[in-house]
């Protein structure tokens, strides 16, 4: 296949999570003369709430994803932009359908492929590995467990971009193999090739938090500013099959690349920086080499890679009951004592109350001046109660909405705007099963 | 020349990352030469000192003098992580915040104290 510039792949990193900013990725397709977009959008924790959605008869991908296409795929054809992407969440395959649907409707020709492979529910059934976190077997969770992946590596997904594919979709993969396969395929780096697969690995993590590399999540006013920062550009990454990665972003576009932006980036979500566990390689980025040219233009040299893990790691979402967060403010002179108040009543009531009598539950003072905006030198300032508790059901999370809401009339003088939330929430627990019962498999769909 | 203390805010930037129960965080000097400083007063223990009743388990500190920068890992802070914390900030990802307000020993005449007047 072919690439913008020989010997080099330019991949762009469209977001860090499955409700990021579209404009910005446009802005990547439309003038970041990329080969490839990548899009994010798996957390810990969300696969697990796409296998709810897709249990109570959602799709079991991002519902957004059709109307982010609307503006993406048009201009993806256009610039003969290729696209890879985690977002097929629990249903990897009916999301790439869906895809090739929604290009077929508009006239254009995609081929796409599904990546599958991860849901390993029926291997962890029945080899029963223990839990990283109880260091007990799953079986001794007792509870209903909600989905069971394996993240996988690159390998895949390279082959797929190998056989021509413009689209590939995939579900449970580590984030940085969404870069690292079409890097290999691009650049005919092979997987034993651990220096390569370093670089691959390393512009991936750049790549996978989108603004996080060009500003994002960096902005200290006075201190460290960002210009633009209301129009940040989202990460390139030229790889070059000389092992280098130059990390830039769109021309024109707001936002910041130095060496402290990226380093930042660098060490983000990283334990060991000699070796950053992944499916394909254990990255080690102590003798990294950064140099900065011109503006917002950073190059990096000197990833290496030691040996891959014999393991994958597995996550298992399962029920954590529901989540109450209810808050009430209070303002002016003495708030804070009126806050703690609030509190201690809310403790007291609960304490004898048999639905709550056992949770735990938090109390938390926010606030600086919704009470008088702007006035803060008179004296106004606010206190906002927040409490918080994980409780088995909607029915024991009702009961402390109820309490907290009976501030308004029976508690301290002056609460007011009481804000009341509540959800399902999920938790999940860590496993590792042996690579070798693992086959990622790729095929491409039709419409 | 004596020593003064000031607030890492000042001379280090930093950003949380979290996975499971722990937390990571860097800690990025704005000016190279202050590696050492850092290297000195930043050490594992002086963190879990500043963190205090936020912290249960380990920490450990990374150097990194080719990226002119620390990596911090906290382990059990999140009240047993994203999972069953009950904090606004679920993850943690302020926590950088925290770690940015520990004083620090530096030379009293560290332009650090100028940058803070400026912003006050």
């Amino acid at each position: 296949m072919k690439q913008r510039k020989p010997g080099a792949i330019r991949i762009g990193g469209g977001s860090a999570f499955f409700n990021d900013r579209v404009d910005a990725a446009l802005e990547l397709v439309e003038r970041g003369d990329i080969d490839v977009l990548m899009l994010e959008t798996l957390a810990e924790r969300t696969l697990a709430l796409l296998h709810v959605a897709r249990r109570k008869g959602g799709s079991g991908y991002w519902d957004n994803l059709a109307g982010r296409l609307e503006v993406l795929l048009p201009a993806m054809a256009k610039h003969g932009t290729k696209f890879v992407t985690n977002a097929g969440g629990a249903a990897p395959e009916a999301c790439a359908r869906m895809i090739a649907r929604l290009a077929r409707e508009r006239g254009i020709t995609m081929k796409v492929a599904a990546v599958t492979g991860d849901d390993v529910t029926d291997l962890v059934r029945a080899s029963d590995p223990v839990l990283l976190e109880t260091r007990e077997p799953v079986s001794r969770l007792g509870t209903d467990i909600i989905c069971t992946n394996a993240y996988l590596g690159a390998d895949a997904i390279a082959a797929a971009y190998a056989a021509g594919a413009d689209v590939i979709v995939t579900g449970r993969v580590t984030d940085s193999a969404l870069a690292l396969g079409p890097a290999m395929a691009a650049l005919g780096w092979r997987a034993d090739d651990n220096d390569a697969m370093a670089c691959g690995v390393l512009a991936g993590h750049l790549l996978e938090c989108g603004g996080q590399a060009t500003g994002g999540y960096f902005a200290e006013p006075g201190l460290k500013d960002v210009p633009d920062v209301d129009r940040i550009g989202f990460p390139i990454a030229e790889i070059r099959d000389d092992r280098s990665i130059t990390i830039t972003k769109p021309p024109g576009s707001g936002g910041r690349i130095d060496r402290h932006t990226i380093t930042e980036q660098i060490l983000y979500e990283m334990h060991d920086p000699a070796a950053y566990l992944t499916p394909d390689i254990a990255l080690d980025v102590t003798g990294l080499d950064l140099a900065e040219f011109g503006e917002n233009e950073v190059r990096l040299t000197g990833a290496r890679g030691h040996r891959r893990p014999d393991t994958l790691k597995v996550l298992i979402g399962v029920d954590s009951g529901v989540l109450a967060e209810i808050e009430i403010s209070y303002a002016g002179i003495n708030c804070e004592a009126r806050a703690r108040l609030a509190a201690d009543i809310i403790a007291k009531r609960a304490a004898r109350d048999p639905m709550l009598g056992n949770q735990t539950i938090q109390y938390d003072l926010i606030g600086v001046d919704s009470a008088w905006p702007g006035e803060i030198g008179h004296n106004v300032r606010d206190v906002r109660l927040r409490v918080a508790a994980r409780v088995p059901d909607q029915a024991a999370a009702d009961r402390l909405i109820t309490e907290v809401e009976a501030l308004y009339v029976n508690g301290p003088a002056g609460g007011g705007g009481v804000r009341i939330a509540s959800r399902p929430t999920i938790r999940t627990y860590t496993t590792f099963v042996p690579r070798e019962k693992v086959t990622p498999r790729w095929a491409f769909v039709e419409a | 020349m004596s020593v003064a203390k000031i607030e890492l805010f000042y001379v280090a930037h930093s950003r949380t990352g979290d996975k499971g129960d722990s937390q990571t965080m860097s800690l990025i000097p704005y000016r190279a030469e202050d590696y050492a400083l850092l290297e000195r007063e930043v050490t594992a223990d002086a963190v879990r000192k500043h963190f205090g009743k936020l912290m249960r388990g380990n920490v450990t500190r990374h150097a990194l003098p080719n990226l002119g920068a620390f990596n911090f890992v906290l382990e059990e802070t999140l009240q047993g992580g994203v999972n069953d914390s009950l904090n606004l900030d679920t993850h943690g990802k302020s926590r950088s915040s925290v770690l940015l307000a520990m004083p620090i020993d530096v030379p009293n005449d560290h332009p650090a104290f100028k940058t803070r007047a400026a912003m006050s």
